[in-house]
Protein backbone atom coordinates (compact mmCIF):
# COMPACT_ATOMS: atom_id res chain seq x y z
CA UNK A 1 0.00 0.00 0.00
CA UNK A 2 1.25 3.47 -0.83
CA UNK A 3 0.37 6.67 0.95
CA UNK A 4 1.38 9.98 -0.61
CA UNK A 5 1.00 13.63 0.31
CA UNK A 6 2.39 16.72 -1.36
CA UNK A 7 2.95 20.33 -0.47
CA UNK A 8 4.36 23.39 -2.23
CA UNK A 9 6.13 25.80 0.07
CA UNK A 10 7.29 29.38 -0.37
CA UNK A 11 11.00 29.85 -0.88
CA UNK A 12 11.24 31.73 2.41
CA UNK A 13 12.71 30.73 5.78
CA UNK A 14 9.38 31.75 7.32
CA UNK A 15 7.85 28.72 5.57
CA UNK A 16 10.03 26.25 7.49
CA UNK A 17 7.65 25.74 10.46
CA UNK A 18 4.77 24.84 8.10
CA UNK A 19 7.05 22.45 6.23
CA UNK A 20 7.96 20.74 9.51
CA UNK A 21 4.29 20.40 10.43
CA UNK A 22 3.67 18.71 7.06
CA UNK A 23 6.51 16.22 7.58
CA UNK A 24 5.59 15.58 11.23
CA UNK A 25 1.91 14.97 10.46
CA UNK A 26 2.79 12.68 7.56
CA UNK A 27 5.08 10.63 9.81
CA UNK A 28 2.59 10.56 12.69
CA UNK A 29 -0.11 9.20 10.38
CA UNK A 30 1.97 6.19 9.41
CA UNK A 31 1.24 2.85 11.01
CA UNK A 32 2.69 -0.62 10.61
CA UNK A 33 5.19 0.32 11.77
CA UNK A 34 4.31 3.32 13.89
CA UNK A 35 7.29 5.67 14.01
CA UNK A 36 8.84 6.60 17.33
CA UNK A 37 8.94 10.27 18.37
CA UNK A 38 12.73 10.12 18.07
CA UNK A 39 12.58 8.84 14.48
CA UNK A 40 9.95 11.44 13.54
CA UNK A 41 12.13 14.20 14.98
CA UNK A 42 15.14 12.96 13.00
CA UNK A 43 13.18 12.92 9.72
CA UNK A 44 11.68 16.35 10.50
CA UNK A 45 15.12 17.81 11.26
CA UNK A 46 16.72 16.28 8.14
CA UNK A 47 13.92 17.66 5.92
CA UNK A 48 14.23 21.03 7.65
CA UNK A 49 18.00 21.19 7.03
CA UNK A 50 17.52 20.20 3.41
CA UNK A 51 14.85 22.82 2.69
CA UNK A 52 16.74 25.51 4.66
CA UNK A 53 19.77 24.80 2.42
CA UNK A 54 17.64 25.18 -0.72
CA UNK A 55 16.12 28.45 0.51
CA UNK A 56 19.48 29.90 1.55
CA UNK A 57 21.68 28.73 -1.31
CA UNK A 58 19.64 27.99 -4.44
CA UNK A 59 19.16 31.66 -5.46
CA UNK A 60 15.42 31.27 -5.83
CA UNK A 61 12.93 34.14 -5.94
CA UNK A 62 10.98 34.14 -2.63
CA UNK A 63 7.97 35.90 -4.15
CA UNK A 64 7.69 33.57 -7.13
CA UNK A 65 9.45 30.24 -6.74
CA UNK A 66 8.12 27.28 -4.79
CA UNK A 67 9.74 24.14 -3.47
CA UNK A 68 7.71 21.02 -4.18
CA UNK A 69 7.75 18.31 -1.55
CA UNK A 70 6.25 14.87 -2.02
CA UNK A 71 6.23 12.34 0.82
CA UNK A 72 5.45 8.69 0.16
CA UNK A 73 5.32 5.72 2.45
CA UNK A 74 5.72 2.41 0.73
CA UNK A 75 4.20 -0.62 2.38
CA UNK A 76 4.22 -2.82 -0.71
CA UNK A 77 6.76 -4.96 1.01
CA UNK A 78 5.77 -5.52 4.63
CA UNK A 79 9.28 -6.73 5.34
CA UNK A 80 10.97 -3.58 4.10
CA UNK A 81 8.63 -0.59 4.43
CA UNK A 82 10.17 2.74 3.51
CA UNK A 83 9.45 6.44 3.72
CA UNK A 84 10.58 8.50 0.74
CA UNK A 85 10.53 12.27 0.44
CA UNK A 86 11.25 14.09 -2.78
CA UNK A 87 12.26 17.77 -2.87
CA UNK A 88 12.12 19.63 -6.17
CA UNK A 89 13.39 23.15 -6.81
CA UNK A 90 14.33 25.30 -9.81
CA UNK A 91 17.39 26.84 -8.18
CA UNK A 92 21.00 26.76 -9.22
CA UNK A 93 22.72 23.39 -9.37
CA UNK A 94 23.94 22.04 -6.08
CA UNK A 95 26.20 19.09 -5.45
CA UNK A 96 26.42 18.00 -1.81
CA UNK A 97 29.81 16.43 -2.56
CA UNK A 98 31.26 19.93 -3.10
CA UNK A 99 30.36 20.97 0.45
CA UNK A 100 33.27 20.93 2.93
CA UNK A 101 33.24 18.41 5.77
CA UNK A 102 32.14 19.90 9.10
CA UNK A 103 34.76 20.64 11.73
CA UNK A 104 33.90 19.53 15.24
CA UNK A 105 35.90 21.93 17.35
CA UNK A 106 35.55 25.23 19.20
CA UNK A 107 36.29 27.26 16.09
CA UNK A 108 33.42 25.79 14.10
CA UNK A 109 30.11 27.63 14.08
CA UNK A 110 28.35 25.95 11.16
CA UNK A 111 28.42 23.63 8.18
CA UNK A 112 26.59 20.83 9.98
CA UNK A 113 23.43 20.71 7.85
CA UNK A 114 24.44 18.07 5.30
CA UNK A 115 26.16 16.00 7.98
CA UNK A 116 22.92 15.95 10.03
CA UNK A 117 20.93 14.83 6.97
CA UNK A 118 23.38 12.02 6.19
CA UNK A 119 23.37 10.78 9.80
CA UNK A 120 19.59 10.63 10.15
CA UNK A 121 18.63 9.44 6.66
CA UNK A 122 19.44 6.03 5.14
CA UNK A 123 19.76 7.18 1.51
CA UNK A 124 20.21 10.67 0.07
CA UNK A 125 20.25 11.01 -3.71
CA UNK A 126 20.78 14.28 -5.53
CA UNK A 127 20.11 14.68 -9.26
CA UNK A 128 20.01 17.58 -11.70
CA UNK A 129 17.15 16.91 -14.12
CA UNK A 130 15.94 19.35 -16.79
CA UNK A 131 17.35 22.36 -14.95
CA UNK A 132 15.83 21.30 -11.64
CA UNK A 133 17.37 20.01 -8.43
CA UNK A 134 15.80 16.79 -7.35
CA UNK A 135 16.76 15.60 -3.88
CA UNK A 136 15.42 12.30 -2.72
CA UNK A 137 15.69 10.94 0.79
CA UNK A 138 14.75 7.45 1.88
CA UNK A 139 14.27 6.08 5.36
CA UNK A 140 13.89 2.39 6.15
CA UNK A 141 11.04 2.13 8.65
CA UNK B 1 13.45 36.74 20.10
CA UNK B 2 12.37 36.85 23.71
CA UNK B 3 14.84 36.15 26.47
CA UNK B 4 15.03 36.89 30.18
CA UNK B 5 18.26 37.52 32.04
CA UNK B 6 19.09 37.06 35.68
CA UNK B 7 22.35 37.73 37.53
CA UNK B 8 23.59 35.58 40.40
CA UNK B 9 26.84 37.11 41.65
CA UNK B 10 29.00 37.36 38.52
CA UNK B 11 27.06 34.68 36.62
CA UNK B 12 24.56 35.69 33.95
CA UNK B 13 21.68 33.30 33.34
CA UNK B 14 19.81 33.77 30.07
CA UNK B 15 16.44 32.10 29.72
CA UNK B 16 15.69 31.58 26.02
CA UNK B 17 11.94 32.07 25.67
CA UNK B 18 11.50 30.73 22.14
CA UNK B 19 10.43 27.16 21.42
CA UNK B 20 12.57 27.04 18.26
CA UNK B 21 16.11 28.15 17.41
CA UNK B 22 16.43 27.65 13.69
CA UNK B 23 17.36 29.21 10.36
CA UNK B 24 14.31 31.48 10.41
CA UNK B 25 15.18 33.23 13.69
CA UNK B 26 18.92 32.47 13.98
CA UNK B 27 20.05 35.84 12.62
CA UNK B 28 17.89 37.80 15.10
CA UNK B 29 18.86 35.45 17.93
CA UNK B 30 22.58 35.89 17.17
CA UNK B 31 22.34 39.67 17.12
CA UNK B 32 20.36 39.87 20.35
CA UNK B 33 22.24 37.25 22.35
CA UNK B 34 25.63 38.75 21.50
CA UNK B 35 24.33 42.11 22.70
CA UNK B 36 23.20 40.49 25.96
CA UNK B 37 26.48 38.64 26.66
CA UNK B 38 28.92 41.22 25.28
CA UNK B 39 30.21 42.33 28.71
CA UNK B 40 29.72 39.00 30.50
CA UNK B 41 32.18 36.20 31.17
CA UNK B 42 30.28 33.50 33.05
CA UNK B 43 27.08 32.74 31.16
CA UNK B 44 24.44 30.04 31.47
CA UNK B 45 21.70 29.43 28.89
CA UNK B 46 18.42 27.97 30.13
CA UNK B 47 17.05 25.97 27.16
CA UNK B 48 13.97 24.56 28.91
CA UNK B 49 11.63 26.33 26.47
CA UNK B 50 13.49 25.20 23.35
CA UNK B 51 12.01 22.08 21.78
CA UNK B 52 13.50 22.36 18.27
CA UNK B 53 16.95 23.49 17.22
CA UNK B 54 18.73 23.15 13.87
CA UNK B 55 22.31 23.58 12.64
CA UNK B 56 21.85 27.37 12.43
CA UNK B 57 20.69 27.51 16.06
CA UNK B 58 23.64 25.34 17.12
CA UNK B 59 25.93 27.68 15.18
CA UNK B 60 24.71 30.68 17.20
CA UNK B 61 25.32 28.89 20.51
CA UNK B 62 28.80 27.89 19.30
CA UNK B 63 29.50 31.50 18.31
CA UNK B 64 28.60 32.52 21.89
CA UNK B 65 31.03 30.11 23.53
CA UNK B 66 33.71 31.15 21.06
CA UNK B 67 33.17 34.80 22.04
CA UNK B 68 33.07 34.03 25.78
CA UNK B 69 36.19 31.85 25.75
CA UNK B 70 38.08 34.52 23.84
CA UNK B 71 37.07 36.94 26.62
CA UNK B 72 38.32 34.49 29.27
CA UNK B 73 34.85 33.28 30.18
CA UNK B 74 32.71 30.23 29.55
CA UNK B 75 29.20 29.14 28.58
CA UNK B 76 27.18 26.37 30.24
CA UNK B 77 23.76 24.99 29.34
CA UNK B 78 20.91 23.35 31.20
CA UNK B 79 17.33 22.32 30.44
CA UNK B 80 18.26 20.59 27.18
CA UNK B 81 15.39 18.56 25.70
CA UNK B 82 16.09 14.95 24.69
CA UNK B 83 15.83 15.62 20.94
CA UNK B 84 18.01 18.71 21.23
CA UNK B 85 20.60 16.70 23.18
CA UNK B 86 20.65 14.07 20.42
CA UNK B 87 21.63 16.78 17.95
CA UNK B 88 24.24 18.28 20.30
CA UNK B 89 25.81 14.83 20.65
CA UNK B 90 25.69 14.21 16.90
CA UNK B 91 27.68 17.35 16.13
CA UNK B 92 29.88 16.91 19.27
CA UNK B 93 28.68 20.11 20.94
CA UNK B 94 28.59 18.29 24.27
CA UNK B 95 32.38 18.03 24.07
CA UNK B 96 32.75 21.79 23.66
CA UNK B 97 30.03 23.06 26.01
CA UNK B 98 29.31 21.72 29.50
CA UNK B 99 25.67 20.69 29.80
CA UNK B 100 23.90 20.25 33.15
CA UNK B 101 20.60 18.78 34.26
CA UNK B 102 19.64 21.69 36.51
CA UNK B 103 20.20 25.39 36.96
CA UNK B 104 21.77 24.73 40.37
CA UNK B 105 24.32 22.31 38.88
CA UNK B 106 25.23 24.81 36.17
CA UNK B 107 25.68 27.60 38.75
CA UNK B 108 27.72 25.34 41.03
CA UNK B 109 30.09 24.49 38.18
CA UNK B 110 31.07 28.17 37.99
CA UNK B 111 31.55 28.39 41.79
CA UNK B 112 34.22 25.67 41.91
Amino acid sequence: MKYNQQIDIECDLAALPAMRVFIRQFCENLSHPKLTDEKIHQIELAAHELVANIIQHADLNPSKDKIKISATSNHLSEEHPTLEILFLDHGKAFNPKDAPDPQFDENSVGGFGLYIIEQFIDEVIYQRVNGQNLTYIKVHL
Amino acid sequence: MEMKTEKIQDIMIVQILSDVLEAHNAKAFKKEIHEVIKDAQKVIFDLNQVSFIDSSGCGVILSCIKHLKTAGGDLKLFGVAKEVMTLFELIRMHRIIDIYLSKEDAIQSFMK
